[in-house]
């Protein structure tokens, strides 16, 4: 249908705008400042030649300790994932934030079905999004405290339920399993995408 | 004894406690705790070609009619007080069937943040049944396991 490939299209709009293009796997990637992302945004929803009228997912990523930690930049990213049902094309929009209270703005307001999306990645990375109508947990129990998707939150947690039978209720006492040490399993290279450039590439 | 005079009649004599457990045992109705996969097992035993309804198991929507409750799947924190309240609104006698690693003993998420170590620490259970999940007729077995159970009790002390 387009003459020119989402390569091409997506530089026409977005270079010479602070945009960072990848590509991996085949899948095109944009990394986006938070201060252009809502103007990038917009276009990509609204632009004929792009019409990425679906936001298929959002979640955010901690890169505490990715690579063995010591990485630059920031430490949150929240991840978009859309689609274009009229190209039948998809794109990917990665936005680094640096605070260690990061503050993203929300698109709810471009994609309805972001709502839910930006909640849960509210409630397990900590990442506000400015301009969500009902930031809530959506996930985790009632009164949970912390952000259990961050690295350094600890995976057994800081409390456990047990029934109080004198109180008559389930009650929260703190943890009392020990955390189990999980060796990493992180795979740096597979022959099946030998040549193909995978691994080390953000 | 004489009963053979009496049976002719159309009596057949009996203890009070082996009667009423013979109820008990013959009609255990389960409220369903459905939680994870563990209740899509639990339906195979209920559907055709199990059939619960053979041994006088029918599923209740209401714990306020029910003898038994399954726990069947992964008991999360947020779940637990809600799995109280039910085990709470249910008449005694009651008993508690724990199906599952997870609801066992947590399985695999035993080391998760927001899943309960075992369904035990929330409520009294009776029979845990192994596995992930367990077979149609491993449930069964756990069911009939809980009839012997009931059936060794005595309602009526002496």
């Amino acid at each position: 249908m387009n003459r020119l490939g989402l390569a091409e299209r997506l530089r026409n709009h977005f270079e010479g705008v602070g945009v960072e293009f990848l590509q991996d796997c085949g899948q095109h990637i944009l990394v986006v400042s938070r201060e252009r992302f809502l103007g990038v945004a917009r276009e990509l929803r609204d632009a004929p030649d792009l019409r990425f009228d679906v936001l298929m997912d959002l979640c955010g990523v901690d890169y505490l300790t990715y690579g063995g930690g010591g990485r630059k930049g920031g430490r949150f990213a929240v991840v978009y994932q859309m689609l274009s049902i009229a190209h039948n094309e998809r794109v990917r929009v990665k936005v680094f934030l640096d605070d260690e209270t990061p503050v993203m703005d929300s698109v709810v307001g471009l994609w309805e079905s972001a709502n839910w999306y930006e909640r849960e990645t509210f409630d397990l990375f900590g990442i506000l999004f400015d301009g969500h109508t009902d930031l809530r947990r959506i996930l985790t129990d009632y009164g949970f405290v912390g952000h259990p998707f961050r690295k350094d939150f600890p995976v057994v947690g800081t409390v456990e339920m047990r029934y109080d039978a004198e109180r008559g209720r389930v009650v929260y006492q703190p943890v009392t399993v020990e955390p189990r040490a999980h060796p990493p399993r992180v795979i740096r290279r597979d022959n099946r995408y030998e040549g193909e450039g995978v691994g080390g590439q953000r | 004894m004489g009963i053979e005079g009496i049976l002719e009649k159309g009596f057949v004599t009996t203890s009070a406690d082996a009667v009423i457990n013979w109820a008990r045992t013959s009609s255990m109705w389960p409220v369903t705790f459905g939680l994870a996969c563990c209740a899509i097992e639990m339906m195979h035993a209920g559907a055709s070609r199990y059939d619960l309804d053979r041994f006088g198991i029918v599923f209740r929507p209401s714990p306020r009619q029910s003898d038994v409750m399954i726990v069947a799947g992964t008991l999360t924190n947020k779940m637990a007080p809600a799995l109280r309240k039910v085990y709470d609104q249910m008449a005694e006698p009651r008993w508690v069937v724990s199906m599952g690693s997870c609801a066992n003993g947590g399985g695999y998420y035993h080391y998760s943040y927001s899943v309960v170590r075992g369904c035990d620490r929330i409520v009294p259970v009776d029979v845990y049944i192994p596995g992930c999940p367990p077979t149609a007729e491993a449930f069964i077995y756990g069911m009939l396991q809980l009839q012997k159970k009931i059936k060794r009790t005595s309602t009526i002390a002496r």
